[in-house]
């Protein structure tokens, strides 16, 4: 599990990097504007040491993201305990980041909006993943029940 | 007693049949050797013991505590083999991954129960019982057919 979980991290924190060069090459380039809220590279002197630990800390939460996902694997823990666990995680390392890179803090009506929207969705998706989940129980019963149905005939035709 | 082998296109998957005229311990012992031999099996430890576990009565295979155990529906044996290598070597359609630590036999599943804090408990066979992975779902509903 150990070996899984660093898989994990490193291709969500490696894939995070890579995309977020991408784009701030892309708005460095193309769009000639700075991926950096002026809230932020105010902690800086130099801007590039500002948009590579912008980089680095965006690549921490997607490993944070990306290795979380190996408690929906702990099967004892049920679905509920899975992704309080991983939401707790998640928000513990998401919002400080994000409050600092992006500076959700600064403006009190964005940041509550945000919060907002990033709770809903957990539990949105917590929903809809209880859901299913039983859905598929109850198909699952229905088939063994048919395959255990089969099998008493052949039983008794025997 | 004759050992005879009939070839008929009609037959899709060859079959044994045992003609008799009644049921007795000898045809039954013959039966079961034929269905041992084609079912294949496992070596297991029970103590110092080294004991030939046929597939059909094997219930649940897991790991504890590093090592891998497999159940009957009556006794518990250590193995050596580990569980991705059984993953690969058994038989998809009769044995079906549930969990990381788990793997069970498709036809001792006996149902699931969802828990209000949304785990999936799999009931088997002999009163066992073991957790499903989310995860494992879709290859569940595949060794059953859906």
């Amino acid at each position: 599990m150990k070996k899984e979980l660093t898989k994990r991290i490193i291709d969500g924190f490696s894939y995070a990097v890579a995309i977020n060069v991408v784009v701030a090459l892309i708005c460095i380039l193309i769009f000639k504007i700075e991926p950096l809220v002026p809230s932020y590279s105010a902690y800086f002197e130099n801007k590039s040491m500002a948009l590579l630990i912008q980089i680095i800390l965006t690549g921490v939460i997607s490993g944070t993201f990306a290795g979380g996902t190996i408690l929906f694997e702990q099967a004892k823990l049920g679905l509920l305990l899975q992704s309080l666990l991983y939401f707790l995680l998640t928000t513990a390392v998401c919002i400080p980041i994000t409050g600092f890179c992006w500076g959700l803090f600064v403006y009190k009506t964005s940041a509550i909006i945000f919060l907002c929207n990033y709770f809903a969705t957990y539990f949105i998706c917590w929903t809809v993943a209880y859901r299913s989940s039983v859905k598929e129980v109850r198909e699952i019963n229905r088939r063994i029940a048919e395959i255990s149905g089969e099998e008493s005939r052949q039983n008794e035709d025997k | 007693m004759i050992v005879k082998i009939k070839t008929d296109p009609a037959y899709g998957k060859p079959e044994v049949q045992i003609c008799t005229a009644a049921v007795t311990p000898e045809v039954e012992k013959m039966a079961k050797t034929i269905e041992d031999a084609l079912c294949g099996s496992l070596y297991a430890y029970k103590d110092e013991e080294i004991v030939k576990v046929p597939y059909r009565e094997i219930v649940r295979i897991f790991t504890q505590n590093k090592n891998v155990y497999l159940t009957t529906e009556t006794e518990q044996f250590r193995i050596k083999e580990r569980l991705y290598e059984l993953e690969e070597t058994l038989d998809g359609s009769q044995f079906v991954r549930i969990s990381n630590t788990d793997i069970v036999n498709v036809r001792k599943i006996k149902r699931l129960d969802t828990g209000i804090i949304g785990t999936i408990k799999m009931k088997l066979s002999g009163e066992q019982e073991a957790y499903v992975s989310r995860r494992y779902m879709g290859k569940i509903k595949q060794a059953l057919g859906l």
